[in-house]
């Protein structure tokens, strides 16, 4: 080479500590982390499942977790939590489908803007949105106020807010984003000339729509779908804000027989209901992701 | 990105043996390591990736591995770098069995096609990466990084980043980083692919230039361009499917391709089948019979008569001018062989222009003079391509045309029962 | 392209604006609006000025801030490390045990957060370790909900890496260790500022686990601004959360700022 004169250079992993560090598998990484989620969070949720299964004593009795289940408060909170997901899940798919069509392919001044101010809601609190709405569709709201300036109605004619339609549309507007994101994803990697090639055929949007941008879109939305399943059923400080009586879900009723009853056995059955119920929307929603191709399910 | 093992986890933890080996002051001196591939195979389950693939690169050669994809010839440079661990086999660098050791103890400089600089750090520090590795004192680091980037003639962009290099400049400081750490041979794999044509043709003549710089340089090189392979190497290795299809050099592997595929893969010949009909005194030229026509060749395989048979012909060796006709010649150069086809297919290219011919029942070789013998037979289907400067009339489709070639151009190789 | 008709294109352009508006720009507007109130009978807000905020600095909400600083930092700089470390070790493996893992460091995000302060309130309110009512368990509340979001990013992260750089650094005769510190972990530098910086905002924003866990002295911004609220205080809980979203944007954006100021661009540098 270019001078021969210099001296050979020191041969790597010569040291000791070279060796040792080759010798060490890169798996060894994973004994911290194991150990953190080992103590503080399966040893946790371990007791909550013995607590379930114990009812508070000794050896197996299921007898109070049967009781709990049969209840009527917790039957109604399961049909609650399960109405409330299933109707935000389908607002959140279907405005977030539109607005992701028309974010990708109808251009307009502000997309990106519009897009930011959407997706910013990803980083904010949930409950920002319920305390939004008291002001806006409360009963002494913004848009009843115009109302009942305009009619001269002596009650707020808008009355859905303290209800499950309240909560719904809270958490429509909280969870779309997670929605969108996956679909503009799909969507930036689905060819624009497919479009303008079906346009060139004499497709019209209607028709794009449902025969391309609709079968594109397909893993994503269920892979957001069942995303936003699971973080509905989950959801807490939007149901908490509203506190409407009627409207109790099961983390609500988790914490209401925790820290306002003092219950815990009771809490721990029914956070252990809720558990399996999360469980297996989580599952689901691994399933859909890993159809949809992509390597690793992170949430947000 | 194949399913590479995890050379992190079992190639580490492989890496001690090569401790009782290295410690002696790395040979690389002026004289060059060999590589040695000994019956080497790679499979990922039931694929096989290289099949007993055995090869030895000599100190300061240059072998070209050619190959289109899937032939096995990265993952057989791969295996080299440690990369690729063989599931069979062993490879040595130098008399050293590097089989099981760790990509990072081989010492070893390689080239990839997309450069794979490191994004986040400048030319020099890219180029100095390796012997900070190795831990070397500050002065010699300056020195051989200003060197490797001078032999690249990029030492005017040592600040930069490689961002803000063209994919050029950065295959040169790729080309840098992997000379800095004087290894004891270089891999390049595809390392002009993702360069344009011109600039490709020049870095072309810069790897030359930098192998007669350091003739003693050990270079194994991946490519599937044959322009490439022949401009560079001094001995081609054509792989397909995993195996070595043959190993000769560039010259030698032009003039007489040992096989079909060799024949067609580099320099894209004329292979016609036929059966031996005739042998010259001494068996080393052959006469085929393809249907009605009798091409002569070559035979360096020694094919008896009545063998089945092939015939390889480039396209540049058939001219419509007689070859070797001198000034008081009108007939036939001596030898020289005659075939007639009519043009079914003209591509122009400029300097050149490529003929398809095809060869009729009409056509006939020095044996049969051209008679008009009817029905369709064997040639009649048969196609050769031809490539002669463009005429200054342009060729009529349909018209029949003569060619001539010398027989020594032409090769007999023998049967293959399976085509590729 | 898609709509070609002008009149199709502003209805639907028109429809957009209307649903971006109604559900995104207006519920933030008016939280700001009514953060600055001090007064809202008809149907505009009146005698708006500063009042909301200086109330709440100068009481215990103030403290809130701190509180749920502090615990979003310490809670995501635990979990960047954890998350790291175990996405670290789990890359490239193949295999039931890896999967198994996987799953397990992203299990705690498919949990509730109110199941999460509930166990935590159940394990930790017995010996042998006695958390209850220390601000500690607060922060292992949001540790656990942030960090499979942290490994999440992380690997995800990862598997952007372009491999064949860091197999030139191994050829090169990079160590592991070397090649993890000096390639490895700057070209991963963008995906762990955004996983610290959306850590620490979910975390700030976390309600349901620390409803069930926190200590008087130890109030986090959202369980502030809930106790306000529900006690009829919304304009001093709007003016807090103005300031949480506030602190939420600042942080993102001096992540982010941070990062790019850094010479990491985690970009290929092929062209191909």
């Amino acid at each position: 080479m270019a001078d021969a004169t210099t001296r050979p250079l020191p041969h790597p992993h010569r040291t000791l500590r070279h060796t040792l560090r080759a010798a060490l598998p890169g798996s060894a990484w994973v004994v911290l982390p194991l150990a953190l989620s080992a103590l503080v969070f399966l040893y946790p949720l371990a007791l909550v499942l013995h607590e379930a299964l114990t009812g508070g004593g000794a050896g197996l009795d299921t007898g109070p977790a049967l009781r709990v289940l049969g209840a009527h408060i917790f039957r109604t909170a399961l049909t609650n939590t399960l109405r409330i997901a299933l109707a935000s899940t389908l607002g959140c798919l279907v405005i977030g489908f539109a607005l992701a069509v028309v974010l990708s392919y109808v251009p307009f001044p502000g997309r990106s803007l519009a897009l930011r101010l959407i997706e910013t809601f990803i980083a904010l609190p949930t409950f920002l949105v319920t305390l939004a709405f008291t002001f806006l569709y409360g009963s002494a709201g913004i848009v009843n106020e115009t109302l009942m300036q305009a009619t001269g109605a002596a009650l707020p004619p808008l009355d859905f807010l303290y209800s499950s339609w309240g909560v719904i549309l809270a958490e429509v507007t909280v969870y779309t984003p997670f929605v969108l994101r996956p679909l503009m994803a799909a969507f930036s990697t689905l060819d624009r000339a497919q479009i303008e090639v079906a346009a060139s055929l004499g497709a019209r949007a209607p028709m794009i729509v449902r025969r391309i941008l609709l079968p594109a879109a397909l893993p994503a939305l269920m892979a957001g779908g069942s995303l936003c399943l699971l973080l509905t059923v989950n959801e807490f400080g939007i149901v908490l804000f509203i506190g409407a009586k009627g409207v109790i879900t099961l983390p609500l009723l988790v914490y209401s027989k925790a820290i306002q009853e003092f219950d815990y056995p009771t809490a721990c059955v029914v956070a252990s209901a809720n558990l399996v119920l999360s469980v297996g929307l989580y599952a689901l929603y691994r399933a859909m992701v890993g159809r949809m191709g992509g390597g690793h399910a992170d949430l947000v | 990105m194949p399913a590479v093992p995890d050379t992190t986890g079992e190639g580490a933890v492989a890496a001690p043996p090569s401790l009782s080996v290295s410690p002696s002051p790395s040979p690389q001196g002026p004289e060059g390591q060999r590589i040695h591939f000994e019956d080497v195979s790679v499979r990922y389950g039931a694929v096989t990736v290289l099949s007993d693939f055995t090869l030895t690169v000599e100190p300061g050669e240059i072998v070209a591995l050619l190959g289109p994809s899937g032939s096995g010839k990265t993952t057989a440079l791969r295996a080299v770098a440690g990369f690729v661990a063989p599931t069979s086999g062993r490879v040595f660098i130098g008399q050293r069995d590097v089989t099981g050791i760790a990509p990072n103890a081989r010492n070893i400089g390689m080239v990839v096609q997309n450069y794979a600089l490191f994004p986040h750090m400048s030319v020099a520090e890219n180029v100095a990466f390796g012997l900070r590795a190795r831990r070397a004192e500050r002065g010699l680091v300056a020195r051989r990084v200003a060197e490797s980037l001078a032999l690249v003639g990029m030492e005017a962009f040592a600040g930069r980043m490689p961002r803000a290099l063209s994919g050029g400049q950065q295959q040169r400081v790729a080309i840098a980083r992997a000379l800095a750490i004087r290894p004891s041979v270089l891999l390049l794999d595809e390392p002009l692919s993702a360069l344009d044509a011109q600039i490709r043709r020049q870095m072309v003549e810069e790897i030359g230039r930098l192998h007669r710089e350091i003739p003693d340089l050990t270079i194994l090189y991946v490519t599937h361009d044959q322009h490439e392979a022949l401009t560079l190497a001094d001995r081609i290795a054509i792989m397909r499917d995993g195996k070595l299809a043959a190993l000769d050099t560039a010259r030698a592997l032009y003039r007489r391709p040992p096989n079909r595929f060799s024949a067609e893969f580099l320099g894209r010949a004329n292979v016609l089948e036929g059966r031996v009909s005739a042998l010259s005194d001494d068996g080393t030229m052959a006469e085929l019979e393809i249907g009605a026509l009798r091409m002569r060749g070559a035979n360096p395989h020694g094919l008896p008569a009545g063998a089945r048979a092939l015939i390889g012909l480039r396209p540049h060796h058939l001219t419509q001018a007689l070859p070797h006709a001198g000034p008081g010649t009108s007939g036939a150069a001596d030898g020289a062989v005659r075939i007639e086809g009519r043009i079914t297919h003209v591509d122009w290219q400029g300097a050149s222009e490529t003929l398809t011919l095809a060869l009729g029942p009409t056509s006939g070789g020095t044996t049969s003079g051209g008679t008009a013998s009817g029905a369709a037979s064997d040639p009649a289907t048969a196609e050769i391509r031809c490539t002669a400067p463009p005429a200054a009339e342009p060729h009529r489709i349909g018209a029949t045309i003569t060619l001539h070639y010398d027989p020594q151009d032409a090769t007999v190789l023998p049967h293959e029962a399976t085509d590729g | 392209m898609l709509i070609w008709s002008r009149a199709g294109r502003a209805a639907v352009l028109g429809v957009t604006a209307l649903v971006v508006l109604v559900l995104y720009a207006a519920p933030l507007a008016i939280i700001v609006l009514a953060a600055f109130a001090g007064q809202w009978n008809g149907v505009w807000p009146s005698q708006m000025g500063l009042g909301n905020f200086t109330a709440v600095f100068q009481g215990a909400p103030g403290e809130a801030v701190w509180a749920s600083l502090v615990t979003g930092l310490a809670a995501s700089a635990v979990a960047l490390v954890s998350g790291t470390a175990a996405a670290l070790a789990l890359r490239g493996g193949r295999g039931i045990g890896r999967r198994a893992l996987d799953l397990l460091f992203f299990l705690p995000s498919a949990v509730p957060s109110v199941s999460v302060g509930l166990a935590l309130l159940v394990a930790f309110s017995r010996p042998p370790v006695l958390l209850n009512g220390t601000a500690l368990i607060v922060v292992i509340a949001h540790f656990v909900i942030v960090s499979a979001f942290a490994f999440g990013a992380v690997s995800a992260g990862l598997m952007q890496l372009p491999r064949d750089v860091e197999q030139m650094a191994e050829s090169l005769g990079a160590s592991a260790g070397y090649r993890l510190r000096r390639v490895t972990l700057p070209l991963l530098l963008p995906y762990l500022a955004a996983a610290f910086g959306l850590s620490v905002a979910l975390s700030m924003g976390e309600l349901g686990a620390t409803s069930m866990l926190y200590p008087p002295g130890w109030v986090t911004m959202p369980v502030s601004i809930f106790a306000l609220t529900d006690r009829g205080d919304v304009f001093e809980g709007s003016a807090l959360t103005v300031i949480l979203i506030a602190a939420t944007l600042v942080h993102l954006a001096l992540v982010q700022l941070a990062t790019r100021g850094g010479r990491a661009g985690g970009r290929r540098s092929g062209t191909a």
